[in-house]
């Protein structure tokens, strides 16, 4: 029950508008929940499917105990469907599936409600298929939509839903809970709440033993791409390849470096803000000393890069021997 | 809870509501069984969300105890294990109980499992169904309705009211249309204990297909129950509820032709015969395309021509040709599924030209209706 309803806490301004348009019946056809990874927006989702079917809903929240609240909480409620990415994406025929499926009348009385799951995945066929569905749904129809990448929604969709944003949970608030109830050193706690913002998904990753390795992998990459370009490759081959093999595994890894790299430029830049890896601020401020701001944003421009290949399905070892080769561009010209 | 029963009448029951229980659950509590007893005896619920099949299996039959209860309850247990479980017991007798947390017990002879259920609140609770505004027709008469109008709704998604079959009643008759856009098929009932109210309710053509596979050939009453969000199917201790369409129903009266040009008599055997023949060229042919000319002679020629293949003539004798001649174009499928339908040896067709919509029904009765659409050829 703690978990369910700490999203009042935690998102006072979406649960109070939601709650505001369920009691006075005023509810979208779609709503577009956007918001960082660990936001809460399952958990938003959850809240509001609750409070649109419990029966015993009462100052803008449901009651949490009732057979529709325990059915939505278990997953077994009839008249809400949830879509996720089938692989890569949600596949058209995800989506027509679906529509067929809502044009039916619901097995119980009531809304009937559908939750898209990073939506941001729509290809383009699912997602024009959805389009008219979206805005004239047969009968009591509610649509929720998913994101932490709002950008990525085709602005067709976006504009038909309601937006609600998410506030980011505040980090500093975050990182002192870990370091005080989950027993994480601080160090960790600085990365992993960069990567979640969730306190309950950041303790997971702090205590991976393939996270720590990751963590210690990325930051020896760093320190050998000061050094020739020959040795980084042979890096990238025996530590880097055989650590991060899957694509999910990949983006972490690009995403632990970025933040290694933003830790520089925010050292370089006298930045009071909390650093990613706060136990190699020496490390950082050398490594400050001898990089350029240009060189800095070459290479953050370089990882973002590799970021959006990864997302085409490029080659993985051949996307980081190409990083690393950009990161190194312009090194020995100076 | 905590019953005995015998195992054949057990397995009766869940061959009946297995049907419904599909693999590919929407949400996990539909791939279990729901079995509620009490002193009246046991209820088995199975759903696959679209279709819901609820059968009860009484206490006492003839005289002859089937069910012992000693505790009523409710459960939900894995249909797939349950069923395998039940079919492979022991002895007749088994028992069953759920004892603790959701754990049930079945015994038979020396054998005992234990089966994890699930909360019985937890599924899908069934729509409360007004008995007072049912009407019956029979099993096999509504077999036969089922078969005349589902093969006709459309395959396709893309327009999901028209993937069912249209059902109203008024004015005591209960009138049931399928169509794809393509073709139509209509067929009325005259019914005897009609409800006072009208209705329009569509139904799924595929729900309608599981209903048929259920229903026996006999002359048994099937009450009909029709709600705004479901509609019940009542045989014997069966219940088959179904889901609804939603939207509404094109107007279709409007399709049918008040006025013909040209009237056809023809043995509908001989003719379904012909089709098929001449189809045979035809279907490499995009659309299955034959072509059917009536020159006032009494006999018609059903022709096909696929340049690339070879080409095919026939002459069929029919009893009568009055009115307009006529060159016409149309599915050979549709016209195969069309005369298929329609029971009886004398048939009449009907066109209004060659563009224009026709109709086939049988020469004795006016209850069953087939439209199809032609196909321009040049």
């Amino acid at each position: 029950m703690e978990t369910e309803y700490s999203i009042l806490a935690r998102q006072p301004k979406a649960t109070s508008l939601l709650g505001g348009s369920a009691a006075s019946g005023r509810v979208a056809h779609a709503y577009l929940f956007e918001g960082v990874k660990g936001a809460g927006k399952e958990a938003l989702a959850r809240f509001f499917t609750q409070l649109l079917l419990c029966p015993e809903s009462a100052g803008g929240k449901p009651c949490g105990v009732c057979r529709n609240c325990r059915r939505i909480r278990e997953d077994n409620h009839p008249n809400v469907t949830q879509i996720r990415p089938d692989g890569q994406d949600i596949k058209k025929g995800q989506i027509s599936d679906l529509i067929y499926k809502l044009n039916k009348t619901g097995i119980e009385d009531g809304r009937k409600i559908y939750i898209l799951h990073q939506a941001d995945r729509m290809n383009i066929a699912a997602a024009n298929t959805l389009l008219k569905f979206l805005e004239e749904p047969e009968g009591e129809v509610t649509a929720l939509l998913l994101t932490d990448r709002s950008s990525a929604i085709l602005p067709t969709i976006r504009s038909r839903c309601q937006e609600i944003h998410l506030q980011p949970p505040p980090r500093e608030a975050v990182l002192e809970q870990l370091v005080a109830e989950g027993g994480v050193t601080r160090s960790m706690a600085s990365t992993v709440t960069m990567i979640n913002a969730d306190p309950d998904g950041a303790l997971a990753l702090a205590s991976d033993e393939q996270f720590g390795q990751a963590r210690k992998t990325v930051i020896k990459l760093v320190e050998a791409s000061d050094k020739s370009i020959q040795e980084v490759l042979l890096f990238i081959q025996t530590d880097w390849g055989p650590l991060f093999k899957e694509k999910d595994e990949t983006e972490l890894g690009l995403d632990l470096l970025l933040f290694a790299y933003r830790d520089i430029s925010a050292v370089k830049a006298g930045l009071s803000t909390s650093l990613a890896y706060p136990d190699n601020r020496a490390r950082w401020e050398e490594m400050a000393l001898r990089l350029t701001f240009g060189r800095l944003a070459s290479i953050l421009e370089a990882i973002l890069k590799a970021k959006r290949n990864l997302q085409s399905n490029m080659n993985r070892t051949l996307l980081m021997e190409q990083l690393v080769l950009n990161m190194q561009e312009g090194q020995h010209a100076l | 809870m905590k019953f005995e029963i015998a195992r054949d009448r057990l397995l009766d029951g869940l061959n009946d509501v297995m049907k419904a229980v599909s693999s590919k659950a929407a949400i996990p509590i539909l791939t279990g069984i729901k079995l509620d007893v009490d002193e009246e005896g046991l209820h088995l619920t199975g759903s696959d969300s679209d279709i819901t099949i609820q059968t009860f299996i009484p206490a006492e039959e003839n005289g002859e105890q089937l069910i012992r209860t000693s505790q009523r309850g409710s459960i939900v247990l894995q249909a797939k294990y349950f069923n395998e479980i039940v079919r492979k017991l022991p002895t007749n007798d088994i028992e069953i109980e759920v004892s603790g947390h959701l754990q049930t017990h079945i015994r038979s002879g020396k054998s005992e499992f234990h089966l994890i259920g699930s909360d019985a609140e937890d599924y899908p609770q069934l729509p409360e169904i007004d008995d007072d505004r049912h009407f019956a027709i029979p099993a096999d008469l509504l077999k036969s309705i089922i078969r005349e109008t589902v093969f006709a709704v459309s395959a396709s998604e893309s327009r999901p009211i028209l993937t069912g079959v249209h059902w109203q009643v008024q004015e005591d008759e209960l009138v049931c249309v399928a169509t794809d856009s393509h073709r139509l098929a209509r067929r009325k009932t005259r019914l005897e204990n009609a409800p006072e109210d009208d209705y329009s309710v569509v139904i799924p053509g595929k729900s309608l297909q599981e209903l048929n596979k259920i229903l026996g050939d006999s002359n048994d009453p099937v009450g009909i129950t029709m709600s705004n969000k479901q509609v019940l199917f009542r045989a014997g201790h069966v219940l088959f509820y179904s889901r609804l369409l939603e939207g509404n129903y094109p107007d279709t009266s409007r399709l049918i032709p008040s006025e013909y040009k040209t009237d056809i008599h023809v043995n509908g055997k001989t003719l379904l015969q012909s089709i098929d023949r001449a189809s045979l060229l035809a279907r490499e042919e995009r659309n299955n395309v034959v072509r059917f000319s009536a020159d006032g002679s009494n006999t018609v020629e059903i022709s096909s021509n696929s340049p690339e293949i070879g080409k095919v003539e026939e002459q069929v004798e029919t009893a009568s040709v009055e009115g307009e001649e006529l060159k016409i174009s149309f599915s050979a499928k549709y016209m195969m599924d069309a005369l298929r339908a329609i029971e009886g040896q004398d048939i009449v067709i009907r066109f209004t030209g060659a563009m224009r919509p026709f109709i086939l029904k049988s020469a004795e009765d006016d209850t069953l209706l087939q439209l199809i659409l032609p196909v321009r050829t040049y």
